[in-house]
């Protein structure tokens, strides 16, 4: 029996919990069903923007509860009634909490514009994509949130997971304003 | 003790590694965090499946949303610009979207079309209550009849002469 075993091994989600914030009950009752079908332990429902409030403060301030599991993931959607997903996303990357302003976003949109991607982006998600909602599509969505989790960037400008998926050398003109080695390294608190 | 709602203010860059709990879950006790993970095949594929299942269902709820939207586009056509019109206007909106997104995922590109196109022409400012009144309303004769033919594609005469008569709409009251 090999000693480093390097095969690619399919996950266990029983122990994750994921909490969807769709209006739609169509879409949210697809998103459920799917998520059941990949093994995801703990699946929970929002239909607008308050009510994904008051549950996150919930159960991310009871955390140690035996009864109350924390969120690991938010899939959610753009546009609902009241407010839009992108005060969801502000309120979450601004929380002074830990336990949720670092939590894993990935945003569902329901137009096709390159718009919402970018803004989505800018405001601290980690994933977006647009519906039609496809079984791979969520699957890999999932999956990046697990297997690549971004350093978190702090800036006067922005506090969300590290834009820049790939270090490559850049050419162009380059627009930051802090030299990579001017970056401090933090860990945060550990839970 | 530093105040919460007001943190100090930071000029500077900082980069936050977080620790991956998620990882060390989803690989499970017998599993090495080390190596990359997957969801299997054959459950994505069971996924695909559920969205297939909507999709069999897709014309008796969007022949449902469009029953709402037609109660709400008689509540509010007759009305003048008011907060309560603006109210139904955003319900409206919200229900265009709702088939836009059913109907996108299960291929009717028709619907999906003049469903989208409603949703980005019910909430224009600019448009007094009478322009909105025709365009909405050729929006929703083209979703009637859509919707009761069953016309799938956006393509071919039918669909091109239903998105004409929108268009004529548009153009002459926008």
């Amino acid at each position: 029996m090999p000693v480093f075993n390097k095969q690619p091994q399919p996950y266990d989600l029983s122990n994750l919990s994921i909490l969807i914030v769709e209006d739609s009950l169509y879409i949210q009752n697809l998103l459920t069903q799917m998520l059941k079908i990949f093994g995801v332990g703990d699946i929970m429902t929002c239909s607008n923007v308050k009510e994904a409030k008051d549950l996150l403060t919930a159960v991310q301030a009871t955390k140690k509860s035996r009864y109350l599991r924390s969120v690991d993931i938010i899939l959610m959607d753009w546009l609902m009634p009241g407010e839009n997903g992108d005060a969801l996303l502000r309120w979450i990357r601004s929380h002074h909490s830990d336990t949720i302003r670092f939590l894993p976003v990935i945003v569902i949109s329901g137009y096709t514009t390159e718009y919402i991607a970018h803004k989505s982006r800018d405001l601290g998600a980690h994933e977006s994509m647009v519906k039609p909602i496809s079984g791979s599509g969520l699957a890999g969505r999932i999956c990046s949130v697990i297997e690549h989790p971004r350093p978190f960037i702090k800036s006067p400008n922005f506090f969300g997971p590290d834009r820049r998926r790939k270090n490559v050398p850049y050419d162009s003109k380059e627009r930051r304003k802090t030299k990579p080695d001017e970056i401090v390294v933090k860990h945060a608190r550990s839970e | 003790m530093p105040d919460q709602n007001n943190p100090p203010k930071f000029d500077g860059v900082e980069k936050i590694e977080v620790k991956n709990t998620i990882k060390q879950r989803a690989v499970g006790i017998h599993g090495d965090e080390h190596n990359e993970g997957f969801i299997a095949p054959e459950l994505i594929d069971e996924a695909e499946k559920e969205v297939l299942k909507l999709c069999t269902n897709s014309p008796a709820m969007v022949g449902e949303s469009l029953e709402k939207l037609n109660a709400l586009w008689n509540k509010m056509k007759d009305l003048p610009a008011s907060p309560e019109r603006s109210q139904l206007s955003d319900e409206i909106f919200l229900q265009a979207h709702e088939i836009k997104d059913i109907s996108a995922m299960c291929g009717y590109e028709l619907i999906s079309y003049f469903s989208e196109s409603l949703r980005d022409y019910i909430n224009k400012a600019e448009l007094s209550v009478k322009a909105q009144v025709v365009i909405i309303q050729a929006h929703l004769d083209a979703l009637a009849v859509v919707h009761s033919k069953g016309y799938k594609s956006d393509a071919g005469a039918v669909a091109e002469e239903l998105k004409l008569n929108v268009k004529k709409a548009i153009d002459k009251y926008s």
